[in-house]
């Protein structure tokens, strides 16, 4: 591989397998693949084709039981700090919110940032320009049960976006939402991916995905699906 | 926010188990308070007797457990005034006297020895001997004040306060003395003491020089026993030092029992906070900062169990001191006491926060994010 196209790789995978030995089931059997950046990828397949556990492999959440993940070029396996790892390149939306209960607005914003002593001034300014950006402002100080679905996934995203990822997994982002709240937040996952060329990496279910990516990895049985 | 808010915005949430909680273990540690705490305050009480007012040497009779019971001829004081290496020496005749539902001990103390000299009078004068007079420590002063008596009976005999004392003996704080004379004339015990305090010249108070004086009294008076006062305070806390053993045992048993039931709690938080501190490590925090969150909630909720268990426990001692007749004895809590039960308690709390975080830690987050 020349150098230009390793730059051009956020991701690299190569014969990468997972196996589950509690349930004895192979989520991925021998998946090679290349993500670049700034792109936005979807992920599709039927249940327990593999697509959640490929996203959260590249989270770094889980290893791969053989094969190679490299992020930038670099063995993702050899990563020894994965929380460092993740804070600083990834950001996570579910399809549950995970939103936490008790706390407001702001303060689930805040949450990647929470561990340290003190959150500085700076990153809470950033987390309510993105509230700004993404029309949440307004209930920054409302706690989190009050809001609506569609709200609610919003929140998760200036969650994401609080350390500036250079990718988001985005595991089933609008499988709790209507019809038109799942279009709105595809248009903003859009609209993140166009404006800070951040690369999004979507898991669903959803067929009008193709409409937002521009690639989509069909998986079928573990395996990548050629057609 | 930052991280100290959401621990503790975090803990309370679930406000009645975490009350309920905290007040388990503010039992438990009360328990361990009063269990300790009254041999140790008896003990403390003991101690300052001697050791704040100088006393090196206790003299008293051969073989007699009691020191109620004790008597030696109370001119054998002279006796040991004229060794070399004594500074002073005093006899002592104490008698327990029942004051209405109080125990209250009564000196009788030979006049123009080192005795007076430990007690600091804040009202009045010494009593005179012959004159009928006693002078009162400052806690039984405050009784008797409460009753406006201005006398104090003793066997019959009405004895008119003339001083008041404040002592650093907490025994001696609630505490009648009068001049030896006269007490032993209420006893109808002339010429007796039930022991005689000695106090050494600065120069025979290291181990030699004292062991020294020692031998000397018993070869001067061979019918009396001389110790040592630490040793003497040993002897005559022997019961406590026992009783106090039962107590260290029960007590680590409770704190045992604390720390289970603060890991029960745990755990079961842990079920609770599985899931979303799975999605905290999907965001990035560190795995430290994880089991952070499980042991600082594990200590500040024993931290705060533990402060209110000192309280109660305090509170418990003297209210046990007060139900029972012994006056004398006043609740003590040193802080290398308070911090025993503090350590017990900190380190049932880190293995009650560790176990979960472990737990928590060691499942695969993915399918923890996963579960329904």
């Amino acid at each position: 591989m020349n150098k230009v196209e390793a730059e051009k790789n956020l991701f690299r995978l190569v014969s990468v397998r997972k196996y589950y030995p509690i349930v004895k089931s192979h989520a991925l059997r021998d998946i090679s693949l290349t993500i670049e950046r700034g792109q936005i990828v979807g992920i599709t397949g039927p249940s327990g084709s593999g697509k959640s556990t490929l996203l959260y492999l590249l989270s770094g959440l889980i290893t791969p039981t053989a094969g190679t993940i490299f992020f930038q070029e670099k063995h993702l396996a050899r990563i020894r700090n994965r929380g460092r790892y993740r804070r600083e390149n990834i950001g996570f939306v579910f399809q549950d919110f995970y939103l936490y209960p008790g706390f407001t607005v702001l303060q689930n914003v805040l949450f990647p940032c929470l561990y340290r002593v003190i959150v500085p001034a700076a990153t809470r300014q950033k987390a309510e320009g993105l509230l700004d950006e993404l029309n949440m402002h307004h209930k920054r100080d409302a706690p989190v049960e009050v809001l609506s679905a569609g709200e609610r996934q919003r929140v998760c995203i200036a969650r994401a976006l609080l350390n500036d990822p250079q990718c988001i997994l985005a595991d089933e982002p609008t499988g709790n939402l209507d019809s038109h709240n799942g279009q709105v937040i595809l248009e903003l996952l859009k609209k993140i991916n166009t404006q800070r060329q951040t690369t999004v990496i979507l898991v669903t279910h959803e067929e009008r995905v193709s409409r937002y990516a521009h690639r989509i990895i069909r998986l079928n049985d573990g395996k990548v699906d050629p057609g | 926010m930052n991280l100290a808010l959401f621990l503790l915005k975090d803990i309370f949430r679930k406000k009645l188990r975490v009350l309920l909680t905290i007040f388990g273990i503010g039992i438990g540690v009360c328990v361990c308070i009063v269990m300790l705490g009254v041999g140790e305050s008896i003990k403390h009480s003991f101690k300052d007797v001697y050791g704040k007012r100088q006393i090196d040497i206790v003299v008293q009779e051969s073989d007699q457990l009691s020191i109620l019971l004790s008597r030696v001829d109370a001119a054998a004081a002279g006796q040991i005034r004229a060794i070399t290496g004594i500074e002073d020496a005093g006899s002592v005749l104490l008698y327990i006297h029942k004051l209405k539902k109080s125990a209250v001990p009564v000196f009788g103390w030979e006049p123009q020895t080192f005795l007076f000299d430990a007690v600091e009078l804040t009202q009045g004068r010494r009593p005179v001997a012959g004159k009928k007079e006693a002078m009162v420590g400052a806690v039984l002063m405050r009784s008797l004040e409460k009753d406006q008596e201005k006398q104090i009976t003793i066997k019959g005999q009405a004895f008119e306060v003339v001083g008041v004392f404040k002592s650093m003996s907490p025994f001696e704080q609630s505490a009648v003395v009068l001049s030896l004379s006269d007490l032993q004339a209420v006893l109808r015990e002339e010429g007796k003491a039930s022991f005689v305090n000695v106090k050494l010249k600065p120069g025979y108070r290291a181990e030699a020089g004292t062991d020294s004086v020692l031998k000397e009294i018993e070869r001067v008076m061979p019918s009396i026993s001389a110790m040592r006062a630490d040793a003497f305070v040993a002897e005559k806390t022997k019961f406590i030092v026992m009783g106090e053993q039962f107590s260290v045992l029960v007590s680590v048993i409770t704190i045992i029992a604390v720390a289970l039931g603060l890991a029960n709690t745990m755990v079961t938080s842990s079920f609770e906070k599985r899931k979303f501190l799975s999605i905290l490590l999907a965001l990035g925090w560190p795995k430290t900062a994880i089991a952070l969150v499980f042991i600082c909630e594990s200590l500040i909720v024993a931290l705060i169990g533990g402060a209110l268990g000192i309280f109660l426990g305090f509170r418990g001692t003297a209210y046990i001191f007060s139900m029972t007749s012994i006056q004398a004895f006043v609740p003590e809590l040193s802080l290398a006491f308070i911090l025993k039960i503090v350590g017990m308690l900190l380190s049932g709390a880190l293995f009650a926060g560790l176990v979960p975080a472990w737990t928590t830690l060691n499942s695969n987050p993915v399918e923890v994010i996963r579960s329904e």
